[in-house]
């Protein structure tokens, strides 16, 4: 692809992403009311949480606020993940309906046409959220912010989106095979995004090399809050805790692959 | 009574038709499982009791989740298609029909995923239950599932006067995994929320049946709990038929 197609392409995404957000704030009452939904579903996983560290103290030798810091990092990178890559959750509508024809019909990549069909300001809540979240941790668990860290946060960021992003590809690629996404999502991707909510150490250790390895989740807080937490040192293998953007980027590379292999699997429903 | 007999047996064999959603299902309970055992591991690590105790809890938690799944999202759609005009004409009550439907639905997700919980059971040596706790399991459990089941369905029929609200609905979850005891039993947390919180409907939902089979909720305590239960289930059974008598009058049909 020259840097003129590029161009070209993200010019177009663009456009339609934004018509989509300008179409979604109609909707305003909805809008307001996820919004409250996020809020109070995270205030909840957080009561939860402060209530069990209030009667054990520590969750595998990870305090409230360390905890509340891996929660910030997984939402942050949940939001950027939102913002670009949720459409892809709903795919398999596409599929059985056989909507997707149109967007092999555009001049423009196909995937950026789905992914065109999520408003840009999705993640609008969880950025808010996990800013608040990730000042009060450190706050108290008393991080000391440098420029690296802050540069390496939003690194991080945006290396958990794509890791976050090539789960969502994956399973949005599995629907030219089983007409099914919602199923994969619901299933397996949100039940192994909560995982990353508590250290990963807690878990046995094949579940680890599943997290570090087979899906990288524990690239999006668990590795990286050890840079944050100046407490790289303490990881058998300290190199990971800097991994979180090339695991992003090379996580998203397969899932893409795995895409445009599935796409040369899609078969019409006609018309 | 027959009548929703044959609704539930049409659920149960409906149910069986989803094959990849019942795999599904099993996985991700699975991760769930892995979740809660590892987070109840490191916490109780010290204490090899508790934590066979809650290695029990968790067990009967995660069989319970199966049980208690209930795809509500399905009647928000009839009611926002208009396909709920159709319910009005037919002899069987809607809220009976999505009772005895959803009660099937869920007794034969239950059983699917039975062996996998028994396997694990056996896997981590935990001791075998008493014949009389797994029948008081099994009596609490489908009593919170009547508790949540026509909780749940009243909220959705709030769309009878607002068409679609979807609101009250995540309250109800958000209360429930707070106190219904499903990620924390009531006597983890601080004790005056606990309290309180054995008075709600939401804990018996998944506290007392995990509780009974863990074997922490017995003696006098463990009837005051059924008899909660009891009252709770009426009450709820309670609100949903008023709120479908009431709610049918105000019913605005969406096309034509």
């Amino acid at each position: 692809m020259t840097v003129g197609e590029l161009r070209h392409n993200l010019s177009c995404f663009w456009r339609m992403a934004m018509a989509k957000a300008r179409s979604q704030m109609q909707y305003r009452v909805n809008f307001i009311a996820h919004l409250i939904t996020m809020v109070m579903t995270y205030g909840g996983q957080f009561a939860a949480l402060w209530w069990l560290t209030q009667r054990f103290t520590t969750v595998g030798g990870w305090r409230f606020a360390e905890i509340v810091l891996l929660y910030a990092l997984a939402i942050l990178a949940w939001g950027f993940a939102l913002t670009l890559f949720w459409s892809l959750v709903g795919f398999e509508d596409h599929v059985r309906m056989g909507n997707f024809d149109r967007a092999l019909l555009r001049p423009i990549n196909p995937l950026l046409t789905v992914l065109s069909n999520q408003s840009p300001i999705a993640g609008m809540g969880q950025f808010v959220f996990s800013i608040a979240a990730f000042l009060f941790a450190v706050q108290v668990a008393g991080i000391r912010l440098t420029a690296v860290k802050l540069g390496y946060l939003l690194l991080t960021a945006l290396g958990g989106a794509l890791i976050l992003g090539a789960a969502l590809l994956c399973v949005a690629t599995l629907a030219f095979w089983t007409t099914r996404t919602y199923t994969f999502y619901w299933s397996l991707v949100y039940p192994a995004r909560q995982l990353i909510n508590y250290p990963v150490s807690i878990y046995h250790r094949a579940i680890q090399f599943v997290l570090t390895v087979l899906l990288p989740f524990a690239f999006i807080n668990y590795f990286p809050a050890h840079v944050l937490l100046d407490r790289v040192r303490e990881l058998p293998m300290p190199f990971l805790a800097w991994a979180t953007p090339l695991m992003g980027v090379v996580s998203i590379t397969a899932a893409y692959g795995f895409w445009k292999f599935g796409t040369r699997r899609y078969t019409s429903t006609g018309n | 009574m027959g009548v929703f007999a044959a609704f539930v047996a049409q659920g149960f064999r409906q149910q069986a038709a989803y094959k990849v959603e019942g795999w599904m299902g099993i996985a991700s309970g699975l991760i769930w499982f892995v979740l809660f055992a590892g987070l109840w591991t490191a916490l109780l690590r010290d204490d090899p009791v508790a934590l066979e105790r809650q290695m029990r809890y968790v067990v009967a938690t995660r069989l319970l989740a199966d049980l208690s799944l209930l795809p509500t999202w399905e009647i928000a759609e009839k009611f926002r298609m208009g396909d709920v005009g159709l319910e009005l004409i037919k002899p069987v009550p809607l809220p009976v029909r999505i009772m005895g439907d959803f009660l099937g639905r869920s007794l034969f997700r239950a059983l699917r995923t039975l062996p996998v919980y028994v396997l694990i059971w056996l896997a981590l040596g935990l001791a075998a239950p008493g014949a009389a706790d797994v029948l008081l399991f099994l009596g609490s459990a489908l009593l919170g599932w009547a508790i949540s089941a026509s909780f749940q369905v009243s909220l959705t029929l709030i769309a009878l006067w607002t068409t679609q609200f979807n609101e009250a609905e995540n309250l109800w979850e958000l209360l429930s995994s707070l106190f219904s005891g499903e990620f924390i039993p009531l006597y983890y947390l601080p004790a005056w929320i606990g309290a309180l919180a054995a008075y709600l409907p939401f804990a018996g939902t998944f506290f007392v049946p995990s509780a009974i089979l863990a074997g922490t909720l017995t003696g006098p305590e463990l009837w005051r709990a059924i008899g909660l239960q009891v009252l709770w289930a009426l009450a709820g059974c309670g609100i949903l038929a008023g709120m479908w008598h009431a709610g049918q009058r105000k019913l605005t049909m969406q096309g034509g």
